[in-house]
């Protein structure tokens, strides 16, 4: 995946669709829709990327608020969550973006 | 032992201890010790909202017959509103058209499973009572009409063992379902206290379990079993291959049997959490009194019960020697509570060795 492709990019500020519904376990989260009962299980670092989609940050500020909470990023970390971003678009776990590519 | 979630994910629901049927193996009714009233609306929805904020998952809506509570949409209402799906167990009777379109219009049913234990009145009625089996059958053609995700809960018992081919052919041929499933009657409620003559003798269960056997071949993977004579079929087919290679099967050789206590609770209608449907008489607290989450990870029982799965079953007399032991489960642990008057043993009932012994008596092998 590469920064430039796929629905969302670094200037897209998406939001987790307020109807999904994050079910914190120990190991991470059930990511689930009670409107379709469709389920993704996500691990702690997906938890605080959904957490911190909240239609106000951009996927750039995403990623720099996750570099300072995980001092030790991959060197594609960007492409990563722009990936799982995409992924969640694709479920309709994300919604209400501007500026989506 | 597996993590304990921080709050069930599946709670299952006796709306009510009304029913409008008079099952002669009820699991449900007549259980000593148990308190049958129904709790008022607005408990119901207060508990409602207490598991939308623990994220439940699901809820399961059972009794007694929940069509009997008028204000069961209300309560469907309070399902939806905090973010759950839910699933519903019922005999039928009251299932109309105008039921089945306002259940679709929630958007949020799993299932709804019907009894429906023959393909003709006499064997439907022979164990369900007199006027059960047409509005039965309505119901599940209704549902699958309105496209409802409905499936079929099949008790087999000595009445109906001839019947299944018949019934299957009517269920998935005829009525077009993708599946139904199958179970046996249990010895709690009013089975254990007035039941006689409905539990399999062996050569009976033994031909349930061929004719089950068959069916899922004719039919592949249409006949679902988590108990019963099918589930012990593929079960104790399971336990002889380990047996041949002289290897365990995973996990077992322990009290196993209790997976749902990891993830799951019941409530009845009284509003007592218990652990399972199968325990009714273990109260861990009252919903409005005690909070989900206390309960749920501090209840003595519930904790006890989990730990079943450390306790291995050759610290039992009636299983050391036994050839199965390190592919056997101990199954379930009402029925052991039941049957023995102790939940932490092997349920009888599922012992392959006495079943193996049984059928050598009578010549007959698996």
């Amino acid at each position: 995946m590469s920064n430039e492709t796929g629905a969302i990019i670094l200037s897209s500020t998406p939001a987790l669709n307020p109807a999904m519904v994050i079910r914190e376990e120990e190991d991470g989260a059930i990511l689930y829709d009670p409107d379709t009962g469709a389920v993704r299980i996500i691990n702690p670092t997906a938890v605080a990327i959904c957490k911190l989609l909240d239609g106000r940050r951009t996927m750039a500020q995403v990623i720099e608020a996750l570099g300072e909470r995980y001092e030790e990023m991959d060197d594609n970390a960007a492409d990563q969550v722009l990936a799982l971003a995409n992924s969640l678009y694709g479920i309709g776990a994300l919604g209400a973006m501007e500026e989506i590519g | 032992m597996p993590r304990v979630v921080p709050f069930p994910r599946d709670v299952d629901i006796d709306l009510t201890s009304r029913c409008n049927a008079n099952c002669r193996y009820c699991y449900y009714l007549n259980n000593e010790g148990v308190v049958y009233q129904d709790l008022p609306t607005r408990t119901w929805l207060d508990f409602f909202d207490e598991l939308g904020e623990a994220k439940v998952m699901t809820v399961q809506l059972a009794g007694g017959e929940v069509f009997l509570r008028p204000d069961l949409f209300e309560l469907i209402d309070g399902v939806v509103k905090n973010r759950m799906r839910f699933e519903i167990l019922s005999n039928g009777r009251l299932v109309t058209r105008e039921i089945a379109r306002r259940l679709k219009a929630t958007g949020r049913l799993n299932q709804i499973q019907i009894s429906l234990d023959g393909s003709t009145a006499e064997v439907h009625e022979s164990m369900r009572g007199e006027g059960s089996f047409a509005p039965a059958l309505e119901a599940i053609r209704l549902l699958r009409e309105e496209r409802l995700p409905v499936t079929v809960r099949v008790t087999v018992h000595d009445k109906n063992v001839d019947d299944l081919p018949a019934l299957a052919s009517l269920l998935l041929d005829d009525v077009g379902l993708p599946s139904f499933s199958t179970n046996a009657i249990c010895s709690l409620g009013t089975h254990a206290k007035y039941g006689e003559g409905s539990f399999l003798s062996t050569p009976r269960r033994l031909q349930a379990m061929r004719i089950l056997a068959r069916l899922d071949g004719r039919y592949p993977g249409r006949i679902r079993a988590n108990a019963g004579p099918l589930a012990d079929w593929h079960m104790f087919n399971a336990m002889e291959e380990a047996r041949k290679r002289n290897e365990p099967i995973p996990d077992r050789g322990k009290l196993v049997g209790c997976g749902c206590i990891f993830y799951r609770i019941s409530v009845r209608s009284d509003g007592a959490y218990i652990p399972c449907i199968m325990l009714p008489q273990m109260v861990m607290g009252h919903i409005g009194a005690d909070s989900l989450g206390e309960v749920w990870r501090n209840a003595p029982i519930l904790n006890e019960l989990r730990s079943r799965i450390h306790i291995p079953l050759d610290s039992f007399d009636e299983c050391r020697g036994c050839d199965y032991i390190r592919s056997c489960t101990g199954n379930c642990a009402g029925v052991a509570l039941s049957l023995l008057g102790d939940h932490n043993r092997p349920a009888p009932d599922a012992c392959f060795r006495r079943f193996r012994e049984d059928l050598d008596r009578e010549g007959l092998s698996l």
